[in-house]
């Protein structure tokens, strides 16, 4: 089955109408999905800067990752769940859309590349903090191209 | 009111950007990823204002070192809102998800200014405390609803202009 053919038939199929009909449920879905964007960026921001030492540097790196981890794995399950909705509700837009697949993309050479911040890397959580960006950028394309 | 609007709407820049191919979605980007930022610096100090650990143990060197990256984003949220703004000045400016938004960052504003000249005068007696004195909790409480409340109109506005 091509990914026309998947994107038609989960567009047929009840849930994905319910998505779309539910006038209000898209826009919220989408709200969410930004705040979950917020608490990945402030937290790989935060990383970032004290890996690199640029601040909070009298504390123990181990103990600013073991911070904001956590926060970090909650909001990505929340993008995850939210970003399967919005598949769920517009595969026509996200399913055959290059952006989307770039985006999908990134997200996975992202969390290789997250993984690895664990290991107290300055130079990868930078990347890494990159990567998300490039993410939120190719999200916000997916709806112009 | 109107005249002001459509004058700004055809000024050459907002028309640019309205009738550009991709400068109005690179500057909505732009303007996503740094109220992100600016959401997501300020939810860390709400959350440890309400109790909630931080990296750091004083609420005062995490606001300030948290806050330049903040003010930093909000200026480029602002100075990018703006230009998105411009472009479609009188129909954003009749948009009641917008002006609900520009009264929730209003409001924002009033209560940091609330807490920096009350609960926050007396924070070498609370710094590492937790959980911190209720009025402290409160504008927390406030901060993070506020903001979370302008992403969400501001997610709406897209929708309904």
């Amino acid at each position: 089955m091509s990914l026309q053919e998947l994107s038609e038939r989960l567009y047929d199929s009840a849930p994905s109408a319910f998505v779309r009909d539910v006038e209000w449920l898209i826009p919220t879905i989408q709200s969410v999905h930004i705040l979950a964007i917020a608490v990945v960026l402030a937290s790989t921001l935060v990383v970032a800067l004290r890996l690199v030492g640029a601040f909070a540097t009298d504390t123990p790196r181990e103990a600013v990752l073991a911070r904001h981890t956590p926060w970090l794995g909650g909001a990505l399950l929340v993008l995850l769940a939210t970003g399967l909705l919005l598949i769920l509700g517009e595969p026509d837009r996200t399913l055959t859309n290059d952006v989307f697949w770039l985006k999908m993309g990134l997200v996975v050479v992202s969390f290789g590349v997250t993984r690895f911040v664990a290991k107290g890397s300055a130079a990868l959580a930078v990347i890494a903090f990159g990567l998300w960006i490039a993410i939120v950028a190719c999200g916000r394309w997916i709806a112009y191209v | 009111m109107n005249d002001f609007l459509q004058t700004l709407r055809d000024a050459a820049l907002p028309t640019a950007i309205r009738e550009g191919a991709s400068l109005f979605p690179w500057i909505e980007t732009v303007h996503v990823v740094a109220i992100a930022l600016v959401v997501g610096t300020i939810a860390i100090v709400d959350l440890r204002l309400l109790g909630y650990r931080a990296h750091r143990a004083g609420v005062q060197r995490l606001i300030r070192e948290l806050l330049p990256y903040t003010w930093a984003a909000f200026g480029l949220a602002a100075v990018t809102g703006a230009l998105l703004f411009a472009s479609k000045a009188p129909a954003y400016w009749a948009n009641p998800w917008l002006r609900a938004k520009a009264v929730l960052l209003l409001l924002a504003g009033v209560n940091m200014a609330l807490f920096h000249t009350t609960a926050y005068r007396t924070v070498d007696a609370w710094d590492e405390r937790l959980p911190p004195p209720a009025a402290a909790r409160l504008a927390g409480a406030a901060s993070l609803l506020l903001w979370m409340a302008v992403v969400v109109c501001g997610r709406w506005v897209g929708f309904t202009t």
